[in-house]
């Protein structure tokens, strides 16, 4: 997340993964993290100013993964501050409030945002969130999985009140980052290969395709 | 699991106002009724009561008796009397006498509303003003944040304001509460941080710099793991602090920041990180660091004593004003001011300038083909007797000179009209509702808009 590298010094963990969740202001970044990470549910919060994170370490195909995940402010004079740090990550979340519509017609200047600024092939998602608030919905979840299917994404609803996909959000993008981890080892594995003279150059090589 | 169930109810049953309103544990509700501390408050009382007739001329001389006694805090009841004098909000007043708060709070239709909607119930929702809806907290909220919107329009409502706004409402009534903001933008500065974010770098390369300086080792080691200011301290700055400490500190933050300034708001934030130095250099990771400065439970559980601290803020960290001046300086140097600014403005203002410029621009460069051509009609029209050779000379530099000219404000040109494309597809990309687009993002604005940048490598 920074520009300095720093040394972890308890290696307690196979992997770092960093994520960070951005959208409008008032969609549920917050509550969407206060759950995943701690597992509760509370509208006695602030709302975010600048950036802040939380930590989860969830156990991953036998492997440990610590996800160090990035919570943002929603407005938009924040951005000078917050696409910094999409820079670092490995999986960015694109939150809406269903009940919201501007929110939702705004994930293509999110989208654009992470063009700009995160790395070519950072794993995204797009989460619809506050589903429990049926009577007050404004964007259809086939609308969501239609934006998301033409940008070429994953999509989950979710609920931060009643936990309701949360967990399986964060663990699908974990997921991702994971696989898209592995393909990026095994090209770096062959491209060494290829640079040492003697072996096989035609060796297989794994797609470096996008991940998500 | 009973018992557990029956000790958390037991620690709701708890809860308790505070002397302030806000909804807090027991524990964390400081007991102010020490007898020894209630004797020293009150001689203090004493004492503010004999200057108050003289304050004004007290603070215009900036006289130092004043600056002690607010330092050790203003009392209570004195504060309410001695704030407006330091904002000077008497002579704001007369300054929005056409357009009072009374006038602006009854406008319709304003600019910002859906953004100040969205922070109304993420204010301080743990007091008794703001707790939910049906309490009128939040509409004066609204009102207050409105209010200063309206003021300065071309600043808006920007988020860390909403604390700012709520903390002063616990203690003085809305329009109080709305003129006190005002002062805090226009006579102590504050205005640049919340019209454009990315300004607040300034503070923080400014704080950074007193960190060094006081406070090396933890400097270095923020240095060592990575630690940035705007990560953590963005928070800080822009709400004064009153989205982070308890709110007596704010009150005597404000005592001190409407008297002295800005100095007072990089010596708390020293303070804060002075007094946590065990603990942050105990912590041996990135994330580990983060949660010693995230944790505010030594001020709550006031383990931490309050007059200690500003002790500690006000006299382990002597520097001059000139010190901040100059790091500014050095600041504008590093970073001079470019798009950033623009950046926070409605992209439709962006477009509009830009196209401006542009139309501009195409004037110069006609203007200036049209003076060439003159030259030129002017050179064959010489007579003959001239010196030909030196003219000719003259010409050819001041030729060369036009011609680069132009080639420069052509070139700028193809970036302001690349500029205004940009613009104008993010405008489309705001404003276009989904169900008339494909929801493809042109692959030519992405690549036209991609940073140039160095990315660090992630997967090593």
């Amino acid at each position: 997340m920074n520009n300095t590298p720093y040394q972890e010094q308890s290696q307690e963990y196979d992997h770092l993964f960093k994520l960070v969740l951005i959208g409008n202001s008032g969609v549920g970044k917050s509550c969407m993290l206060m759950r995943y990470a701690e597992n509760t549910f509370t509208q006695n919060f602030y709302n975010t100013i600048g950036v802040d994170f939380k930590i989860k370490t969830i156990n991953l195909q036998g492997k440990q993964i610590k996800l160090q995940i990035w919570d943002t402010a929603g407005q938009d004079r924040f951005k000078t501050i917050t696409t910094n740090y999409y820079r670092g990550a490995h999986g960015i979340v694109v939150v809406y409030d269903v009940t919201d519509r501007l929110s939702f017609e705004n994930v293509k200047t999110w989208m654009s945002e992470i063009e700009k600024y995160a790395q070519e092939n950072v794993c995204k998602l797009l989460i619809g969130n506050k589903s429990d608030l049926s009577d007050k919905r404004t964007v259809s979840t086939e609308e969501g999985q239609q934006l998301a299917s033409s940008l070429k994404i994953k999509f989950i609803e979710t609920s931060a009140k009643n936990s309701n996909n949360i967990d399986s959000a964060f663990e699908s993008m974990a997921q991702d980052v994971l696989i898209r981890i592995s393909d990026i080892k095994t090209q770096q594995d062959n491209e060494r290969r290829r640079l040492k003279p003697g072996v096989n150059v035609n060796e297989q090589k794994s797609s470096s395709e996008g991940c998500c | 699991m009973a018992a557990k169930a029956a000790f958390k109810k037991k620690q709701e049953e708890e809860y308790d106002y505070d002397q302030y309103g806000f909804y807090l544990p027991l524990s964390k509700i400081s007991m102010q009724s020490d007898k020894k501390e209630l004797k020293k408050v009150n001689a203090r009382v004493e004492k503010w009561r004999k200057m108050l007739p003289n304050i004004e001329q007290l603070i215009q001389t900036k006289n130092e008796k004043l600056k002690t006694r607010i330092r050790k805090g203003i009392p209570d009841g004195i504060r309410l009397k001695v704030w407006p004098h330091l904002g000077q909000i008497e002579a704001l007043k007369k300054k929005y006498i056409n357009q009072g708060y009374n006038y602006l709070i009854k406008q319709a239709d304003f600019p910002y509303e859906t953004d100040i909607d969205a922070d109304l119930n993420r204010t301080f929702p743990n007091h008794q003003l703001f707790r939910d809806q049906k309490n009128t907290g939040i509409e004066s909220l609204k009102n207050v944040l409105k209010a200063v919107s309206l003021t300065h329009e071309d600043m808006g409502y920007c988020q860390g304001l909403n604390f700012i706004a709520a903390a002063f409402m616990i203690y003085i009534n809305d329009e109080e509460s709305y003129y006190m903001i005002i002062s805090l933008l226009e006579n102590y500065d504050c205005k640049k941080m919340y019209e454009d974010v990315a300004s607040i770098r300034k503070q923080l390369f400014v704080h950074d710099h007193l960190v060094k300086k006081f406070l090396p080792d933890i400097s270095e080691h923020f240095q060592k793991y990575g630690i940035e200011s705007i990560t953590f301290g963005t928070s800080w700055y822009m709400t004064l602090f009153s989205s982070v400490l308890p709110f007596q500190y704010f009150l005597r933050i404000m005592d001190i920041f409407f008297f002295e300034k800005w100095k007072i708001v990089y010596r708390v934030a020293l303070a804060m990180l002075k007094l946590k130095k065990k603990r942050l250099l105990n912590a041996k990771t990135f994330e580990e660091i983060f949660m010693v400065l995230k944790d505010f439970s030594e001020y709550e559980n006031n383990i931490i004593d309050q007059d200690k601290f500003f002790k500690v803020a006000c006299k382990d960290f002597i520097f001059s004003k000139t010190l901040i001046v100059e790091l500014e300086q050095q600041f504008d140097a590093l970073n001079p001011p470019n798009e950033n600014k623009k950046k926070n403005r409605p992209l439709q203002a962006r477009a509009k300038e830009s196209e401006k410029m542009m139309i501009e621009d195409q004037q110069k460069i006609q203007e200036q083909l049209q003076q060439q051509q003159n030259d030129q009609q002017a050179n064959i029209n010489l007579s003959p007797d001239e010196n030909i050779e030196e003219k000719k000379n003259q010409d050819e530099n001041i030729f060369q000179i036009q011609q680069q000219q132009i080639e420069n404000l052509a070139k700028i040109q193809v970036k302001e009209s690349n500029q205004l494309k940009n613009l104008k597809q993010e405008l489309q990309l705001q404003h276009k509702p989904s169900s008339e687009s494909n929801g493809n993002l042109s692959p030519s604005y992405t690549n036209e808009n991609k940073e140039q940048f160095t990315i660090p490598k992630l997967y090593d």
